[in-house]
């Protein structure tokens, strides 16, 4: 049970910014999503990889993303999902958002 | 716009919400595929690879179904998944469900049935438009509001500002009277109504038209205007009848006005005379004067007024104003309500501690039926069901439960409320006509029902929150024979305490009809058939003609065969009470209020009423005679003081003809207002020696009651004395023909229905707390089947086993009596005012009934330990 109250310190909000901006590059199942982060983040970030799925669930009510099923390169079926154009301005958004935040905390930390 | 697109994919999605659970599980899986094989490729063993993934997925079920929840359909979806899976289950055991559907319909349906009582006297508006502008004016005391003399009410009228009309109304005084044309003469009460009387109540005569100014003048023409129920029995509906004259009273009147057939005002009036009202003739002093307020002014505004106009009076009229006296007003709808609000609420107080046991035992019920869905509950969170959606679940079965109880209820509230109206005592609320079930008490009923499923639902959703899955799949239900749970032992002892209340407040009830019932009345009431001829005509008008009446009827009465002996009198015992003013020859300036009656010779010897010193009346007691009077010894006692009764003389009436009169007599003291009450001080004179003046007077407010001794049963007598009557005068009509016993009953009837009603009330939350500690004790028999059996392997004697269970069960009844004991002595006091004497902690009352409880509880303790004992260790011990 570590493991998890570490995974549940992701801020709350940034499993979907995080998602969002791994489709940046470019579509991706949710075990690719998974992967991609836990890997880009050098293993700091571990999401819980089943919440994954609602999270995509409520990406995908927003319109933000998009799903197909395609094969993967070892001929299996999975599904794919894509950023879409209101996705890609939702990014936007937060990220800038989110450089304000960490800019702020930062300034608190550690003061000039 | 995009919560728009939003609400449209959901539909979408909804619409495909099977393939998308579908895909979801599909993703999933090959989630779990690609983890395993990295996993393995990380150098795990295959097993350990899947263990790995999975639990680095989480709880898969549990994440499906919030994947689902996102698209929001869910609740609803859900909601009804329950429902269904309810009705399943409660199908599944329809033991449990019959039980506990019983259970709460006499819970629900009794709450509401008293509820619609409630709802019909104090909720319901008057059935007058815009009631709400109704005031009752009166005469204001320090003691309260009382009625008020026609001239006071004249100076009212004439003063007041704050009133749209005024009127004034009265029974007395030629009110009613005997009505001849149409089917059968009938003696009809009445009222006598002021010119705005149907202005006032809003409600106008459906045919012709209401009193107008000059009809309520004095020496104005004779009119009248009759009760739809009159017209349609009298006189068969008959549309031709307005502006017909018919008789009344020996006099002809003309038929202005027919009500409305839902108009009511009083319990049984029948027909309204102009009331003539003069300023030098208070013909009743205790008249009902009621107001409508103009628009816009406050019940506050209308009293400050009355006060002023109060004290201009007494100005006026120095000698008609009393010390403190003044003039009040208070809303109609509570001057009905006033007295019977109180008691309602501890009717309704009572019957809610019914519901509340009623719902402990259905909480009981569920408790026991989820510890044995322990299992299934353990299954369903290690399937990875969340605990909230299992509570959930729970809850909406105890709803579902509740609502058809509720339903059930309702069958019980339709017949309840019929069962209600038809108990309760005749007069006790006049203001209602019926007692229905609508809108207000279905809305109760239904929200009692969903409190009740709450509350009962609430304890077993509670307890699932609390299933330790591994516990609960390891098995072993066998725990201890004291297992049980902390919930369950406080629903019980709730029980116990609740029921004890009810108990302890129905043996008080008991005791007081006992009471009642062992009072000596003073006189004997048995084989005495009574009946009232009113001699309001013209022909009977002075008090030699209504004497010769009396004497010829009673001679041709007592007569019959079946009837011992024949007497008349103004007022029969138990019945009211008519007081004159009387004074004693020694104290001439002082007036006393007396019991007044005029009675025949043989009054006493009909009624059985004992003659304590002196003599009776005679037919010689007659005009020619001296006059002669009998007092009670209430009176001796009270205003003797001590003196030869014998010395004294007395004369009735202020400013009437009656001469002093000589003592002759002391009889024995009988009950007036009611058998709790003590008799009060009365006088009696013979009918043969009553002046023209003061019969007329006493002929305003009573009638001549007939009182028949008969040697068997008394009723079979009244068509045999109709005749006899019709002999003397055929267009005399009798009245209120009735046994005394009858009117004793009368008089005791409010007292039988509270012992009744929370008899009733007490006996089933005593049924229902016995099932309760039965329940318990027999699950907790059940459970602790494994240890009793090893206690028996190990030598322990039956007796011990017995007293092992029941003595757990006795703790808890002590418990809970130990509570109820407690409440029952905060709670009794409020029905001090409806017990006689008993005190409201009558220590014999509280003693007995804990012993009763204690009784029934030993009962439903030891049918389950008696089971335990008959365990046979060696299956015990293999079982499981």
């Amino acid at each position: 049970m570590r493991e998890a109250s570490a995974k549940d310190a992701l801020l709350p909000g940034t499993l979907e910014m995080l998602v969002l901006k791994t489709l940046t590059r470019a579509p991706l199942h949710g075990y690719g999503i998974a992967q991609y982060i836990r890997q880009v983040s050098e293993d700091v970030l571990q999401v819980e990889e089943g919440s994954l799925y609602p999270a995509l669930q409520r990406l995908q009510l927003k319109g933000w993303v998009a799903s197909e099923w395609a094969t993967t390169e070892n001929n299996r079926r999975a599904r794919y999902y894509r950023l879409t154009p209101l996705g890609r301005k939702q990014l936007a958004a937060e990220s800038a958002n989110f450089d304000r935040v960490i800019g702020a905390i930062a300034r608190v930390m550690k003061p000039a | 716009m995009q919560k728009i697109v939003e609400l449209w994919r959901r539909i979408v999605f909804l619409r495909r919400r099977e393939q998308l659970d579908r895909e979801l599980a599909e993703e999933m899986r090959f989630h779990l595929e690609m983890k395993v094989e990295e996993n393995v490729a990380d150098g795990m063993t295959p097993e350990e690879a899947v263990l790995a993934a999975r639990r680095e997925f989480g709880n898969q079920t549990l994440l499906r179904e919030v994947s689902r929840e996102m698209w929001g359909f869910t609740t609803i979806e859900t909601l009804l998944q329950d429902v269904r899976y309810g009705a399943r289950t409660l199908r599944k055991s329809p033991s449990f469900t019959l039980v506990a559907v019983i259970t709460l319909a006499l819970g629900v349906g009794a709450t509401t049935a008293i509820f619609s009582v409630v709802s019909a006297v104090l909720l319901r508006p008057l059935p007058y438009p815009e009631a709400d502008r109704l005031l009752y004016v009166g005469q204001l005391y320090r003691s309260g509001l009382a009625g008020s003399g026609e001239p006071k009410f004249l100076f009212w009228r004439e003063q007041s500002r704050s009133f749209e009309a005024l009127a004034c109304s009265s029974g007395y005084g030629g009110a009613g009277g005997n009505l001849a044309g149409g089917q059968e003469a009938a003696y009809v009460p009445g009222r006598r109504v002021s010119e705005d009387f149907f202005r006032v109540l809003g409600i106008y005569p459906a045919l012709g038209r209401a009193f107008t100014h000059e009809e309520d003048q004095p020496g104005g023409p004779g009119v009248v205007i009759l009760s739809y129920r009159l017209w349609q029995r009298n006189f068969g509906g008959d549309k031709g009848l307005i502006g017909k004259t018919i008789t009344l009273n020996d006099r002809p009147v003309t038929v202005v006005g027919i009500m409305p057939p839902d108009f009511r005002f009083g319990s049984e009036v029948g027909l309204f005379v102009p009331m003539r009202a003069r300023p030098g003739a208070n013909v009743d002093p205790n008249a009902e004067v009621i107001g409508r307020l103009k628009p816009g002014v406050s019940v506050e505004q209308a009293q400050a007024e009355l006060k002023v106009i109060a004290e201009k009076y007494r100005e006026a009229f120095p000698r008609q104003m009393l010390e403190g006296e003044t003039v009040g007003a208070q809303p109609y709808q509570d001057f009905f309500t006033e007295g019977v609000a109180k008691y309602l609420w501890i009717v309704l107080g009572a019957v809610c501690f019914l519901l509340l046991i009623a719902c402990a035992n259905v909480a009981n019920l569920q408790l026991t039926r989820a510890a044995s869905r322990r299992r299934e509950i353990a299954v369903r969170l290690a399937l990875g069901a969340a605990g909230g959606r299992v509570a959930r679940q729970l809850l909406t079965e105890g709803l579902l439960l509740a609502l058809v109880g509720g339903a059930a209820g309702l069958l019980v509230t339709l017949w309840g409320t019929r069962l209600l109206w038809a108990l309760i005592p005749r007069g006790v609320l006049p203001t209602v006509t019926d007692v229905t079930v609508d809108w207000r008490v279905l809305t109760f009923a239904f929200a009692t029902a969903i409190g009740t499923g709450l509350l009962f639902g609430s304890a077993p959703a509670l307890q699932a929150r609390k299933v330790d899955v591994n516990t609960a799949l390891k098995d072993s239900p066998g725990r201890g024979a004291t297992a049980r749970s902390r919930l369950r032992d406080l629903l019980v002892v709730s029980e116990v305490a609740l029921s004890l209340v009810l108990l302890v407040g129905a043996g008080l009830l008991v005791r007081t009809f006992a009471n009642l019932l062992s009072v000596a009345p003073g006189f004997d009431p048995r084989n005495v058939l009574t009946f009232q001829i009113d001699l309001n005509g013209g022909r009977y008008a002075t008090a030699s003609k209504a004497t010769a009446f009396y004497s010829d009827a009673l001679e041709r009465i007592a007569r019959l065969p079946g009837v011992e002996s024949a007497a008349v009198t103004n007022k029969l015992p138990l019945d009211w009470q008519f007081n004159m003013p009387i004074f004693l020859t020694a104290q001439p300036d002082e007036a006393r209020s007396v019991q007044f009656r005029m009675i025949s010779p043989d009054y006493f010897r009909v009624m059985k009423i004992d003659m304590r010193q002196g003599r009776s009346f005679s037919n010689a007691d007659n005009t020619s005679a001296p006059p002669v009077a009998i007092v009670n010894e209430a009176f001796v006692q009270r205003f003797f003081g001590g003196q030869d009764p014998f010395a004294q003389q007395l004369s009735v009436g202020r400013g009437t003809d009656d001469p002093a009169r000589q003592v002759v007599g002391v009889v024995a003291d009988i009950k007036q207002q009611g058998l709790d009450r003590p008799a009060p001080p009365m006088v009696f004179v013979p009918l043969a020696q009553v002046p023209d003046k003061l019969m007329a007077t006493v002929r305003t407010f009573t009638s001549a009651n007939f009182v028949v001794r008969t040697t068997g049963e008394p009723l079979g007598l009244s068509q045999a004395v109709k005749r006899e009557i019709a002999a003397v005068d055929p267009t005399l009509p009798l009245s209120h023909v009735s046994s005394m016993e009858e009117i004793g009953a009368r008089s005791v009837a409010a007292q039988r229905f509270n012992m009744l009603l929370l008899g009733l009330f007490a006996a089933l939350g005593l049924a229902l707390a016995a099932v309760g500690i039965y329940g318990v004790m027999s699950y907790a028999v059940a459970q602790g089947t494994r240890e009793i059996g090893i206690r028996m392997a190990l030598g322990a004697q039956r007796k011990n086993v017995l007293w092992l269970v029941a003595g757990q069960g006795m703790t808890l009844t002590l418990i809970g009596m130990a509570v109820g004991i407690a409440a029952s002595f905060a709670l009794t006091r409020l029905l001090k005012s409806l017990l006689f004497g008993v005190s409201a902690t009558d220590p014999l009352t509280f003693a007995g009934i804990s012993l009763l409880l204690c009784l029934v509880a030993l009962i439903a303790c030891l049918i389950p330990a008696r089971r335990a004992t008959k365990v046979d260790p060696l299956i015990a011990l293999r079982y499981e």
